[in-house]
C-alpha cells in the first residue's frame, strides 16, 4: 500500500485542519497572518510536488488511486490555482465580518478535493472527491452571508449541485450494476464495453454529472448566476480549479475507462461542444456584469476544451491540459482584478471600470491582458491553447465533414468573443468615467499573485515549449487502449 | 445476466402495484360510498380529522436548534463509521496493523479538530 | 545574428525598456521611437543594398532558431527578392509614422509602446519564414490598432470603427489560421517552415482535391486582411477614424500582409487549388478597382476618399496576382511597395491637414495651397501618383500588372485599364480641386505648413521613394522578378491557363533555366 503517494493531498488537508486549529487561538487582528501562512504552506507543497517524478503510473489503495503524469500535472495546476485563490481571498476577506481563516481552510479543502479527483481511478474515489469539492463550494459560494446575490448563488449552486451529484451517483451505480466492478480500466482489465444498456445509461448520467462541473451545455445554467454572486476568489477557484478537476475526471472516464462508449457518443459530444461554444459566446454579448460575463465565457471555454476531447486522441488531451493552464492564468487574473477594482458591495459592472487605467495602470493592464488572452490573440497563452485545440479539429476535418462544421462553429464563436472581450478593454481604456474615483492601492500579496498570473499569460504564450512538453508528457500517461 | 438481475426486482414491482391499487381503491371507494354535498375548506386541510391548526406553519425558529441538530448528526454519523472498523479490526491487526490503527487515528483526529473548533467557536453555547 | 533579427529585436527591446520608464518624460518616448525606427530604416537599407541580386529567389540574411521543436515551429527569418523590398518599405513607413506621432498629446507613453509593438509586428510578418511566426507577428498589431483608434482616434465613430476593424480582421485571421493549419496537415504535420513546405510542394504537390478545399480558406483569410472587395468596408472607416501614425502604418505596411501572404503562402503551396480561383480573384479585383473607385469619387471627406482610393489600389495588386504570370506578379509586388509609400504619404498629409483645419470635409476645405505650399504640393504629387502618372512608383507596377494579366484575362484587364485609371483620375483631381484650389476660408489664413524642417523629413523621404521608384524601377524589379518567376512557374505549368500564355509575356520573363540557376 503506497499511502506515501497521497502525500500532497494529505498535506493540503492537514494544512487546512491546522489552519482551523490555529485560528482558535489567534487574536482577531492577526488573522491575516494565517492567510499568509496558508499561502506559504501551499506554495511549499507545490514545490514539494516536484519531488515526484512522472515515471510509470503508481497505484495506492488497491488501484483506487493512481499517480501518473497526468495526475501530477493536474495537481501542480491546482496547487498553483490554490495559491492565487488564497492570495485573492486574503485581500477579499477584509470585507467579511469574520471568518478569514475558515474561508482559507475551505479553499484548501476544495483544492485537496480537486487533487484527489486528479488521481481518481475508481468510481467511488471519483464520487467522493467530487463531493468533497462540491460540498466545500456550497459554503464558499454563499460565504458573503450579508449580501443577497451571494446567498442566491449559494442556493442555486446547492440545488443544482445536488442534482448533479444525484446524476453522478446514480450513473456510478448503474455502471457498477452493469459491470460488477468499481475500478476504472488499466490495472483491472479492459475498458468498459458498449454492450450493456445499464452501462450506457450510467455513463450518460456520469457525463451529465461531470458536465455540471465543467459547465457544458446543457448543464450550464448555474454558471452565470453563481459566478456573478459568489465572492470573487470563490468564482476564481470555480473557474480555474473546479473546471480543471472536471476535465481531469472527464479525460479519465472518456479516454481511459470507456473509450468505446466515447467513440460511439462522438457525435453527441461534438454537438455539446458546438452548442457550448455558441451558447456561451452569444449570451456573453449583452452582459454588463464582469463576473457574469466571465461565467458565460467559461461555458464557451468549456466548449473549446471539449474540442480536445472529441478528437479522442492524446494530442487533444495535451491541448486540453495546455489550455487549462493558460485559462487558469487568465481567469485568475480577471477575478483578482474583479476583487480589487470594485468597492465592497458594489456590483462588478463593466461600465464602472471606466477610468481604471488612471486609478491603477497595473490593474488596467492586467485585466486587459487577461481579456486579450481569453479572446485568444497572439502572442498570449490563450492563443496557443486555441491553436492546439483547433489543430486537432482541422486534422479530423480532412476525414469527416462534420468536423469541418465544428471548426466553423468554433471559428464563429471565437470571433464573436472578440466583441465582448474587447468591450471590457474599451471600458478600461477609453470610456468616460461617470465620476472621478480615487486611485486603487494594491497590496503586495495580491500584486505578486497578479504578477505571477501575468507572467504566466505572457511567458507561456511567447515560449510555449516547456508547458507544451509538460502537457504532452502528462497526456502521454493516459492509458488509451 | 441483465434479465436475471432485473427479475430480482420483481417483488418491488409487485409492492408498487399493490400500493397503487390500494390508493386508487380507497379513493374510488370514498368517492362512490361517501356522503355527497357541501365540501367545507376544512375538508381539504391536511389534518381533516384532528385538531384545527393554531397558526400557519413555517414560523421562525432560533438558529441554535438547527446548529445543535447539525452537530449531533455530524458526530453521530461519524461514529457510525467506527462500527465497520471495529468489525474488521481484529483480523486486520494481524497483517496490516499500521494501516488499520493509523487510519482510525487520522479519522478520529479529524473529528477531534471539528469538535475543538465547535467548542472554541461557542457552537455549544446555548445562550449565544 | 542576422541583420533581420536585429531589426526585429530593436523595437521589442525598446518596448521593454520604455515600459519601465516613468510616463512623465513625454519627449523621451517619441525620441526613442523615432530613433529606433530610423536605425531600422538604415539597417533595412543596408540589407537591401547588400542583397545578392544574382540569387534573388533564394533566402538571404537567414536565421533559424528552433522554437517549438515538437510541432516543427522555429523562429526563422530571411528575405528573398519579393520581401526585401517590402521590409525596406515597412521600415520607411514606420519611420514616417513615428515622425508623425507629434500630434499625440496625451497618454504619450502608451501610444509609443503600442506603436513599437505594431512596428515589430509589421516587420516580423514580412521577414518571417515560418508560418506560425508569420501569423503571430501580424496578429501583434491587432490589439494596438484597436486601442489606438479607440483612445486617440478622431470623429464620433471611432469606437464603432475600432470594433469593426478588430472584428473584421479577427475573422480574417481566424479563417486564415484554419487555412494555415490545413496546409500544415497537407504537408504531413512535420513543419511550419515555409521554405521546407515550399520545397515539399514543388517536389510532390499535395493532392489536388485537398488543395481545392484549402485554397478558398487562404484566399478568404488573406483577402479580408487585404480588403478584397466585398470584404473591404472596414478599411476606409477605420483609416478615417485612426490617428495619423496608425493609419499610415496600417494602410501603408500592415495591409500588405494579406497580399504578401497570397504570394508567399497560398500560391506556392497550393497552386493547383489556386488555379481555379484565379478568374474569380480577377473579377473581385475589378470590384476593388471600379466599385471602390466609384465610391471614392462620391466621398465627402478627404480621409474617406484616400481610404477608398487605397482600397481601390488593392485591385491592381489582386489583378496582378490573379494573372498567375511572372510579369503580373512582379507588377503586383512593385505596386505593393509603391502603394505602401503612397498610402503613408497620403494619410500623413491628410492627418497634418486635419491638425490645422480640424475638419476634412471637402466642401468646407479650399484654397489651402496658398497658406500651405509644401503640404499642398506634396498632396498634389500624392494624388498624381494615385492616378498612375508616369514618374511615380505606381506607374511601372501598374504597367507590369497590365502586361502580365492581358494574355490570360484580356477582358478584365481592359476594363481595369480603361475604367479604373479614369476613375482614379476623377477622384484624385477632385480631391485636389476641393481641398487646395478655390477660395480660402479666413480661418485658415495662418495654417501651419510644416514649418519645422524636421517634420517635413518623413514626407520628403516618402516622396523621394515614390519618385525614385517611378524613375528607376530597375533595382526593385530585378530583385522581385526571379522570386515572382518561381511563384508563377507551377501556375503556368498548368494545362488550361498555360495554353493561353502568348509570346510577349514569356519573352519578357527570364527564361526558366536562367532564373533557376
Amino acid at each position: 500500500m503506497n499511502a506515501i503517494l497521497t502525500m500532497p493531498e494529505m498535506a493540503v488537508t492537514a494544512l487546512a485542519l491546522g489552519l482551523l486549529v490555529l485560528d482558535l487561538w489567534t487574536p482577531a487582528d492577526r488573522k491575516g497572518d494565517l492567510g499568509i501562512a496558508a499561502i506559504g504552506g501551499l506554495a511549499l507543497i507545490l514545490a514539494g510536488s516536484f519531488l515526484f517524478g512522472a515515471g510509470a503510473p503508481q497505484y495506492a489503495f488497491g488501484g483506487m488511486y493512481v499517480l501518473d503524469g497526468m495526475a501530477l500535472f493536474f495537481k501542480r495546476l491546482m496547487l498553483g490555482v490554490g495559491v492565487v485563490a488564497l492570495a485573492a481571498a486574503l485581500e477579499y476577506s477584509k470585507r467579511f465580518a469574520a471568518g478569514t481563516a475558515e474561508y482559507c481552510a475551505l479553499i484548501l479543502l476544495a483544492v485537496s478535493g480537486m487533487m484527489w479527483a486528479a488521481s481518481a481511478n475508481h468510481w467511488a474515489l471519483l464520487f467522493v472527491s467530487v463531493e468533497l469539492m462540491t460540498v466545500t463550494f456550497y459554503v464558499l459560494v454563499s460565504f458573503e452571508r450579508t449580501r443577497m446575490p451571494s446567498l442566491e448563488a449559494g442556493v442555486k449552486y446547492l440545488i443544482l449541485g445536488a442534482l448533479a451529484s444525484a446524476f453522478l451517483v446514480y450513473g456510478v451505480a448503474l455502471v457498477f450494476g452493469g459491470t460488477g466492478t468499481l475500478g476504472f480500466a488499466g490495472d483491472s482489465g479492459p475498458g468498459l464495453g458498449t454492450g450493456s444498456v445499464l452501462v450506457r445509461v450510467g455513463l450518460a448520467l456520469v457525463l451529465a454529472g461531470l458536465g455540471f462541473k465543467i459547465g457544458m451545455v446543457p448543464c450550464q445554467f448555474w454558471a452565470p448566476d453563481v459566478y456573478q454572486g459568489a465572492p470573487a476568489p470563490t468564482a476564481a477557484l470555480l473557474a480555474a480549479g473546479s473546471k480543471a478537476a472536471g476535465f481531469a475526471l472527464l479525460l479519465r472516464v472518456l479516454l481511459e475507462a470507456a473509450p468505446d462508449w466515447a467513440l460511439e457518443m462522438r457525435p453527441v459530444l461534438m454537438l455539446i461542444a458546438g452548442a457550448s461554444i455558441l451558447y456561451g459566446n452569444l449570451c456573453a454579448i449583452p452582459q454588463r456584469n464582469l463576473k457574469r460575463l466571465l461565467g458565460y465565457s467559461s461555458i464557451a471555454h468549456a466548449g473549446y476544451m471539449l474540442l480536445g476531447i472529441v478528437v479522442l486522441e492524446r494530442a487533444g488531451a495535451a491541448a486540453i491540459l495546455f489550455y487549462l493552464a493558460g485559462y487558469a492564468c487568465a481567469v485568475l487574473a480577471a477575478f483578482l482584478v474583479a476583487a480589487l477594482a470594485f468597492d465592497p458591495g458594489e456590483p462588478e459592472e463593466i461600465p464602472a471600470l471606466a477610468g481604471l487605467h488612471r486609478r491603477s495602470p497595473y490593474l488596467a493592464a492586467a485585466l486587459a491582458l487577461s481579456m486579450i488572452s481569453l479572446a485568444g490573440i497572439p502572442p498570449l497563452v490563450g492563443f496557443f491553447g486555441k491553436f492546439l485545440l483547433l489543430k486537432g479539429v482541422v486534422l479530423a476535418a480532412f476525414d469527416s465533414r462534420s468536423f469541418g462544421w465544428l471548426a466553423g462553429v468554433a471559428l464563429a464563436g471565437i470571433v464573436t468573443s472578440f466583441y465582448y472581450y474587447f468591450g471590457v478593454v474599451r471600458a478600461i481604456y477609453w470610456s468616460a468615467p461617470a465620476a472621478e474615483r480615487p486611485p486603487i492601492a494594491v497590496s503586495r500579496v495580491a500584486g505578486a499573485a497578479l504578477g505571477a498570473c501575468l507572467v504566466g499569460i505572457v511567458a507561456a504564450g511567447v515560449f510555449p515549449s516547456p508547458l507544451l512538453e509538460a502537457a504532452r508528457l502528462a497526456a502521454g500517461a493516459l492509458r488509451i487502449p | 445476466m441483465v434479465e436475471q438481475q432485473i427479475w430480482q426486482y420483481a417483488p418491488v414491482l409487485i409492492l408498487l402495484l399493490v400500493a397503487l391499487g390500494l390508493i386508487g381503491g380507497m379513493l374510488a371507494a370514498s368517492a362512490a360510498l361517501g356522503p355527497r354535498g357541501r365540501r367545507p375548506p376544512i375538508k381539504d386541510s391536511a389534518y381533516e380529522c384532528g385538531m384545527l391548526p393554531v397558526q400557519p406553519g413555517g414560523g421562525r425558529f432560533a438558529v441554535k436548534f438547527h446548529r445543535v441538530a447539525m452537530l449531533f448528526i455530524l458526530f453521530d454519523i461519524a461514529v457510525v463509521f467506527l462500527y465497520p472498523w471495529a468489525v474488521v479490526y481484529r483480523e486486520m491487526l494481524a497483517g496490516q496493523a499500521p494501516a488499520v490503527l493509523g487510519g482510525v487515528l487520522v479519522f478520529v483526529g479529524v473529528l477531534l479538530v471539528g469538535y475543538l473548533h465547535a467548542v472554541r467557536k461557542g457552537a455549544f453555547d446555548w445562550r449565544g | 545574428m542576422s541583420i533581420l533579427t536585429v531589426i526585429l529585436l530593436l523595437p521589442l527591446l525598446a518596448l521593454a525598456a520604455l515600459a519601465a520608464w516613468p510616463s512623465r518624460q513625454r519627449v523621451m518616448f517619441q525620441a526613442v521611437t523615432i530613433g529606433i525606427t530610423f536605425v531600422e530604416l538604415v539597417l533595412a537599407s543596408l540589407a537591401a543594398w547588400q542583397f545578392d541580386v544574382s540569387a534573388a529567389q533564394s533566402f538571404q540574411f537567414v536565421q533559424k532558431v528552433p522554437w517549438i521543436p515538437s510541432l516543427g515551429i522555429s523562429f526563422h527569418v530571411g528575405v528573398d527578392g519579393l520581401s526585401v523590398g517590402l521590409v525596406w518599405m515597412a521600415t520607411l513607413v514606420s519611420f514616417a509614422a513615428a515622425c508623425a506621432s507629434w500630434e499625440i498629446r496625451e497618454r504619450v507613453k502608451t501610444f509609443h509602446l503600442l506603436l513599437l509593438l505594431m512596428n515589430a509586428g509589421v516587420l516580423g510578418a514580412f521577414a518571417s519564414l515560418d508560418l506560425f511566426f508569420f501569423y503571430i507577428f501580424h496578429e501583434l498589431a491587432l490589439v494596438p490598432t484597436f486601442l489606438m483608434i479607440g483612445i486617440w482616434g478622431r470623429g464620433g465613430q471611432r469606437s464603432y470603427a475600432a470594433f469593426k476593424i478588430t472584428l473584421y480582421l479577427g475573422l480574417g485571421s481566424m479563417v486564415l489560421l484554419l487555412g494555415l493549419l490545413a496546409v500544415f496537415f497537407l504537408a504531413g504535420q512535420t513543419t511550419f517552415d515555409m521554405v521546407e513546405l515550399a520545397a515539399q510542394a514543388r517536389q510532390s504537390p499535395f493532392p489536388v482535391a485537398r488543395q481545392q478545399a484549402v485554397f478558398p480558406l487562404l484566399l478568404l483569410g488573406f483577402g479580408i486582411l487585404a480588403s478584397l472587395w466585398p470584404f473591404h468596408t472596414w478599411a476606409p472607416l477605420a483609416y478615417g477614424a485612426a490617428p495619423t501614425p496608425t493609419a499610415m502604418l496600417h494602410a501603408g505596411a500592415l495591409k500588405k500582409f494579406g497580399l504578401y501572404g497570397l504570394l508567399r503562402v497560398a500560391l506556392p503551396l497550393v497552386p493547383d487549388g489556386a488555379r481555379d480561383w484565379m478568374s474569380v480573384l480577377a473579377w473581385l479585383a475589378l470590384g476593388n478597382l471600379l466599385f471602390c473607385g466609384l465610391v471614392a469619387v462620391r466621398q465627402k471627406e478627404l480621409d474617406r476618399l484616400i481610404g477608398y482610393s487605397s482600397v481601390a489600389h488593392m485591385g491592381f495588386i489582386f489583378l496582378g496576382i490573379a494573372s498567375g504570370t511572372a510579369l503580373g506578379i512582379t507588377g503586383a509586388a512593385v505596386v505593393m511597395v509603391a502603394h505602401g509609400m503612397l498610402a503613408a504619404l497620403s494619410f500623413g498629409l491628410s492627418g497634418h491637414l486635419y491638425q490645422q483645419t480640424r475638419t476634412l470635409e471637402l466642401d468646407r476645405l479650399g484654397g489651402l495651397l496658398r497658406p500651405m505650399p509644401f503640404l499642398g504640393t506634396a498632396l498634389v504629387m500624392a494624388m498624381l501618383a494615385a492616378c498612375g502618372v508616369p514618374g511615380f512608383g505606381n506607374f511601372p507596377g501598374e504597367l507590369l500588372v497590365f502586361f502580365g494579366s492581358w494574355p490570360p484575362r484580356p477582358a478584365a484587364t481592359a476594363i481595369a485599364a480603361a475604367a479604373a485609371l479614369v476613375v482614379g483620375a476623377v477622384y484624385a483631381l477632385r480631391a485636389v480641386r476641393k481641398a487646395l484650389h478655390g477660395p480660402l476660408p479666413d480661418a485658415w489664413q495662418a495654417a501651419d505648413d510644416l514649418s519645422n524642417p524636421w517634420r517635413r523629413l518623413p514626407f520628403v523621404l516618402l516622396l523621394a521613394g515614390l519618385i525614385g521608384l517611378g524613375c528607376f524601377p530597375g533595382p526593385l524589379v530585378d530583385r522581385i522578378q526571379p522570386a515572382a518567376a518561381a511563384i508563377a512557374r507551377p501556375l503556368e505549368s498548368a494545362p488550361a491557363p498555360a495554353a493561353l500564355i502568348p509570346l510577349p509575356a514569356a519573352a519578357l520573363t527570364r527564361p526558366p533555366e536562367e532564373a533557376s540557376r
